[in-house]
């Protein structure tokens, strides 16, 4: 059986791949995908006519203005988050689901992290101009599906520190 | 505890951010994709990071601890900071979020439903407070557990033998 480096000795490579099997980086996702769901679950119950819609759009004041002229309207109804949240909530929940696919360009990410701040510039320069909600919604993609790596990369990291590493008395 | 590194700096993130997410006016910040809460685990993380000295085995389980901490004590600090600002006076109660709400309808801005309806309703500051409690331990520690990872992106010096 192959023996797998100490932690320390292992590249970001080993730890991405360590971390694509392990059940937490699916918990993630499911996560993800809940959390995505409660963004777009009070515009679907306020379409349907359900009154306490807006009991589950109460979730999101902490993290977001919800100003419904900056947000999103499928069928009618504003969504629990403003265009640009739900573009960062959509890239991580892609991130999350693309970057096990996408090994070497994670590899090269991981090795030079802080690459992710490249991916906010966008962002940061957007907020200081008026642009429209699809706008505001891509450059909260860009920004955010970079970021998925990072709790990715922490899954691999706490799965290889509990891999016996064959050298352990 | 106070000795525990990763405590010590989670205490110090999420107390500094938890005090600042409360202020008025300056808690709109975190309308700017949660930068307040995100905020909060960058900070613990660079406070960690600052005293440490031997290389980490997992930094990224370590950032992502950390920003946690630091979450859940923001979460807690912000709400009774809140509290404590709204009852002094300092801070605008549900009264004057109303009337602030109020004159903005009548300006023609659109208010999300729940805001009016959470704002008119009387003897609900202590179901509010607990809900809030609840809400704030919660979304901080998710959004500070994303800052904890950044920071660690940015601060971390990788030890390049380890490559």
């Amino acid at each position: 059986m192959e023996q797998l480096p100490r932690v320390a000795e292992r590249s970001p490579k080993h730890l991405f791949h360590a971390s694509m099997r392990s059940p937490w980086a699916y918990g993630l996702l499911l996560a993800c995908l809940g959390w995505l769901a409660l963004v777009f679950a009070p515009a679907l119950f306020a379409a349907a006519g359900w009154p306490h819609a807006d009991m589950l759009r109460w979730l999101f004041h902490p993290v977001c203005h919800q100003i419904p002229a900056r947000s999103f309207h499928p069928l009618g109804e504003p969504l629990a988050a403003c265009a640009r949240c739900t573009g960062m909530y959509v890239g991580f929940t892609l991130g999350v689901a693309a970057w096990p696919q996408l090994p070497r360009l994670a590899a090269k990410l991981a090795k030079r992290p802080r690459w992710i701040l490249v991916f906010m510039v966008p962002l940061f320069v957007d907020v200081m101009f008026e642009t429209g909600a699809p706008i505001r919604f891509a450059t909260g993609l860009v920004a955010a599906f970079p970021c998925a790596l990072l709790p990715l990369m922490a899954i691999a990291d706490l799965t290889a520190a509990r891999t016996p590493t064959g050298d352990d008395p | 505890m106070m000795n525990n590194p990763k405590i010590k700096s989670a205490l110090i993130g999420g107390g500094v951010f938890g005090v600042i997410a409360a202020l008025p006016y300056i808690e709109m910040l975190n309308m700017l994709c949660c930068a307040l809460f995100v905020g909060g685990g960058v900070l613990a993380v660079y406070f960690y990071l600052k005293e440490q000295t031997a290389p980490l085995g997992s930094p990224y389980g370590d950032g992502a601890l950390i920003g946690m901490m630091a979450g859940v004590i923001g979460g807690i600090v912000t709400t009774f900071v809140g509290a404590v600002l709204m009852a002094l006076g300092l801070a605008p109660d549900w009264a004057d979020t109303a009337a602030v709400l109020a004159e903005l309808e009548s300006l023609g801005v659109e208010i999300p439903g729940v805001a009016g309806e959470a704002t008119t309703q009387e003897h609900v500051e202590e179901a509010i407070l607990g809900m809030e409690l609840v809400m704030n331990i919660v979304m901080f520690g998710i959004f500070a557990t994303i800052g904890g990872l950044v920071g660690m992106a940015i601060f971390h010096k990788k030890d390049e033998s380890a490559e």
